[in-house]
């Protein structure tokens, strides 16, 4: 990275007004954030909702109509009664019931049988290849997001691009530029004495602007998102009547809409969602799966219906690094899979009301090595995502060695 | 060998020449070997020596550590059972959780086995539980300090029986039958082959099985509670092959522990093993010659990680990192103790020490996954606003839960004048390892506060940038 091009962050408005009061910092601030409105995005924000353990697909979209599935989840399977009608193949677990108007509006698609073309049936290294987009040998060492981010010039100079709703920065945004970990974003800001604010927050820039990389780039977007963020206001009233679930999920979407509302520099939040891997006690119908697609799915659908308008210029993609096995253990739960149930979700320009698949049949001939095969490669969601909806200027930069057919997920 | 080192160095490189000086190398050490410099661990490295020093460290038990045995001794809960912890009615399982979490800042802060510390901190990730079920995590006193530093092999296999781990990965859920992988893949993946490692998916399978029946007690009205039981009747007898190794099926727990024994030496374990330890104590890229020579140690010493420790921290290991000057990004629980290490003020109680951590990304027993806490320096340097905003209120004891006022910190600068103050809080709280640019800029704003402010005003406007500057958040 050279030198930073001109931009009109809070920094700059620090430099500028050395000595200026807490109001008048935070009016400037806030006139950065209502001049981004007033360009039309050229991109959406994309959020990216990564449910880490391994989500189980086949009980949140249930094969209802593969005979095979019964038979193979004796205890575990769902009558036909218990889920909603998608498709006449697909059940909808109705613990997920919110999710169903979404996908009835055509907001929601859904990509079953989909994953990373590598067989691993570790969590961590499926993690790491997921995010990283990556099938060979060896790593890329970064994310897909991040290689993005690098290759496409932001929507505005300065000011930070993606954040990570967490305590660590996850992979997929690893490697790029002006992107970090905010566990809270209504916690974010820049403290001490006012009367030295802009003082301590100039040497801090000049500091961070001599130290190396990634540390560089990790102090100097918290500076700038420190203005970026302080300046929004994070006890708003959820619109059209939405309610968020009171749960980590609920708040991390409610702060993400907040700030997409706020119209930033922002590009990508990711709100992860742990607890997915279920070896035991899974419970698809009433225990412990079941809450947690209600929670998923609440928590989704407040976030479309309160961003209204805002949808538009929003794309969601939830993923997991793994399904799980076909067949269910003696413990209740099923081991780890491979292919599993990816969402995508915004407003219009999604292509919703689908269950893509390229469904090899839950006979165990047809499986891998007792799990639904990855019939369709994440990547091809990645770029049909990046390319339609997040004006990359280099796919072949963000997923390497990759050919993409367009899925039809997105106009 | 000065002259050599000398005449390889590109003109104009700005490196010094030769070998580097011994404050340096002791700056260095520290900040690798504890969880924060002070002057005077600084005197005991210089006093013992480089490898003395270590030696001293390694043999953590014939260390008086007398003061923190004394402040733990406020706390008579960290020594109750399980089964007493519930039977007491003065005992809140949430606050004691949360207390309980805290007192791993007190141990790393205020004990004078400083390595053994850094090496509990190690084992705590790479045998990750998550505080979920239970109220405390057994293993940190019975587990890791037991076996911290000895023998790998007895570490595995008091983790494998541990309450906490066969809890966190359900491995109550796994009997005879009716079993599931999740205790026998991460076994195989992250506590030792590594997911590289000579193993199959069908190893995973058979060694699950090898595992059913390893359970603990799970009435809380048995004085046993939480102790390891095997419950044959659970056990699956049934014929298996895993790892080259046939078990009939009527060795009984015996399965495991033979399976352990192949893998505690194993060679891949020794690599995957010794290369994360490497990076915890050394750095994020470090040599492979230096991973060989613990390797090679472990192979030894069939895996006495004393023995490996002390090669990896040797002066004839470390020295070619410290003329390189590669660095490693601090962890938040690493950026804490230093702050407090260095200013000597005490940790405040388990409560307010939880919540501090928890602000800043990294409370013990917090992280879900059994892969632990991240080390790479990637997943944290975005994570320094709430380090910023924590110097901020520490410099001035602005918050009612620290044991120390904003003026009592004027004690770093006794008897300097501020046009000093700078270059002193480098020497006190890093041992010089504050890059210069950030050195003259923390200078450059005590000068530029108004004269007539007071000492103890702009002494925290310094120590607070000392605390939030980039070469800070690196050891």
């Amino acid at each position: 990275m050279k030198s930073r091009s001109p931009r009109t962050t809070r920094r700059d408005l620090l430099r500028a007004g050395a000595g200026c009061t807490a109001a008048l910092m935070s009016s400037g601030a806030r006139a950065f954030a209502s001049g981004s409105l007033d360009s039309p995005a050229a991109r959406d924000t994309l959020v990216l909702v990564f449910l880490r353990g391994g989500m189980d697909g086949l009980s949140l979209f249930v094969p209802v109509g593969d005979a095979d599935y019964y038979i193979q989840r004796p205890t575990l399977g769902r009558d036909a009664q218990r889920t909603i009608n998608l498709d006449g193949f697909f059940g909808l677990n109705d613990a997920a019931a919110p999710l169903y108007p979404h996908f009835a509006a055509g907001e929601l698609a859904v990509v079953h049988g989909c994953g990373i073309a590598h067989p691993t049936r570790s969590h961590f290294e499926a993690m790491r290849r997921m995010e990283e987009a990556h099938v060979g040998g060896g790593t890329f060492g970064s994310g897909w997001l991040a290689r993005h981010l690098q290759a496409t010039p932001p929507v505005q100079a300065g000011g930070g691009r993606a954040i990570a709703i967490d305590r660590t920065l996850p992979t997929a945004m690893q490697g790029g530029f002006a992107s970090i970990p905010i566990p809270r974003l209504a916690e974010f800001g820049f403290s001490g004495p006012l009367a030295t604010q802009v003082a301590r927050a100039n040497r801090l820039d000049a500091m961070y602007s001599r130290a190396s990389q990634p540390d560089r780039g990790g102090g100097l977007t918290a500076l700038d998102l420190a203005s970026t963020v302080d300046a929004i206001d994070f006890t708003r009233a959820p619109s059209g009547g939405a309610v968020y679930p009171s749960s980590s999920f609920g708040e991390g979407l409610y702060e993400t809409a907040t700030l997409i509302k706020a119209g930033t520099s922002v590009e990508a939040v990711e709100v992860d969602y742990g607890g997915w891997d279920d070896h035991s006690h899974e419970g698809p119908v009433g225990g412990f799966f079941a809450g947690r697609i209600h929670d998923l799915a609440n928590g989704l659908s407040a976030f479309l219906t309160d961003l209204g308008p805002d949808a538009e210029r929003t794309t969601v993609v939830v993923m997991s690094e793994f399904g799980r096995r076909v067949d269910e253990n003696g413990a209740g739960g099923c081991d780890h899979g491979r292919g599993g149930a990816v969402m995508v979700l915004g407003g219009s320009h999604v292509n919703g009301g689908v269950v893509h698949r390229l469904w090899p049949g839950l006979q165990s001939q047809n499986l891998d090595d007792g799990a639904l095969p990855v019939s369709i490669d994440i990547r091809h969601v990645m770029a049909e995502i990046l390319t339609e909806r997040m004006g990359t200027a280099d796919l072949a930069a963000a997923l390497p060695g990759f050919s993409p057919t367009p899925l039809g997920l997105v106009t | 060998m000065q002259q050599s080192s000398t005449q390889a160095l590109p003109p104009g490189s700005g490196l010094p020449a030769g070998p580097p000086a011994p404050r340096d190398t002791i700056a260095w050490l520290l900040s690798r070997a504890t969880f924060g410099f002070t002057p005077e661990d600084a005197a005991e490295v210089a006093a013992r020596g480089h490898d003395g020093w270590v030696d001293w460290q390694l043999n953590a038990s014939s260390i008086s550590d007398a003061a923190l045995e004394q402040q733990l001794l406020q706390w008579p809960w960290l020594n109750v059972t399980p089964h007493e912890a519930l039977a007491d009615p003065s005992l809140d399982p949430f606050e004691l959780a949360r207390d309980y979490k805290g007192v791993r800042l007190v141990r790393a802060v205020h004990s004078r086995r400083q390595l053994f510390e850094r090496v509990v901190e190690f084992w705590a990730d790479h045998f990750n539980v998550f505080m979920g079920r239970f109220t405390r995590i057994y293993e940190d006193q019975d587990v890791w300090r037991a076996y911290a530093l000895g023998s790998f092999r007895d570490l595995l296999g008091a983790v494998t029986r541990s309450s906490s781990m066969l809890a966190f990965l359900d491995n109550d859920d796994n009997i005879a039958g009716a079993g599931h992988e999740n205790l026998a893949r991460e076994i195989l993946e992250l506590h030792t082959l590594g997911v590289d490692g000579p193993y199959t998916e069908n190893d995973v399978r058979e060694f699950a099985r090898c595992l059913t029946g390893w359970n603990y007690v799970s009435d809380a009205a048995n004085p046993a509670f939480g102790q390891f039981v095997f419950e044959a009747g659970n056990h699956d007898t049934g014929p298996k092959s895993v790892l080259g190794f046939s078990f009939s099926g009527a060795t009984g727990v015996n399965e495991v522990e033979t399976i352990l024994d192949y893998l505690a030496n194993h060679p891949a374990t020794i690599r995957f093993v010794t290369r994360r330890l490497a990076q915890w104590l050394i750095g994020d890229d470090v040599p492979e010659d230096a991973v060989t020579a613990g390797a090679v140690t472990w192979h030894q010493t069939s895996g006495n990680m004393k023995e490996v420790v002390r090669t990896l921290l040797s002066k004839e290991v470390t020295l070619p990192l410290v003329v390189a000057g590669t660095t490693k990004f601090r962890r938040p629980f690493e950026w804490i103790c230093a702050v407090l290490r260095s200013t000597g003020v005490a940790v405040p109680n388990p409560a307010a020490a939880h919540a501090l951590m928890q602000r800043l990304g990294q409370a013990p027993f917090e992280w879900p996954a059994p892969d632990g806490y991240p080390d790479e320096r990637s997943r944290w340097v975005g994570l320094v606003q709430p380090r910023w905003a924590i110097a901020a209120e520490f410099t001035r004891a602005s918050t009612s839960d620290w044991a120390h006022t904003q003026g009592s910190l004027l004690s770093l600068v006794a008897g300097v004048p501020r046009a000093g103050w700078a270059q002193r809080l480098n020497r006190v709280l890093t041992g010089h390892r504050l890059s210069p640019f950030d050195v003259a800029s923390i200078q450059a704003h005590i000068q530029s506060l108004p004269a007539q402010a007071s000492d103890s005003v702009v002494f925290a406007e310094a120590l607070e940038l000392a605390f939030s500057c980039p070469s800070f958040q690196t050891l």
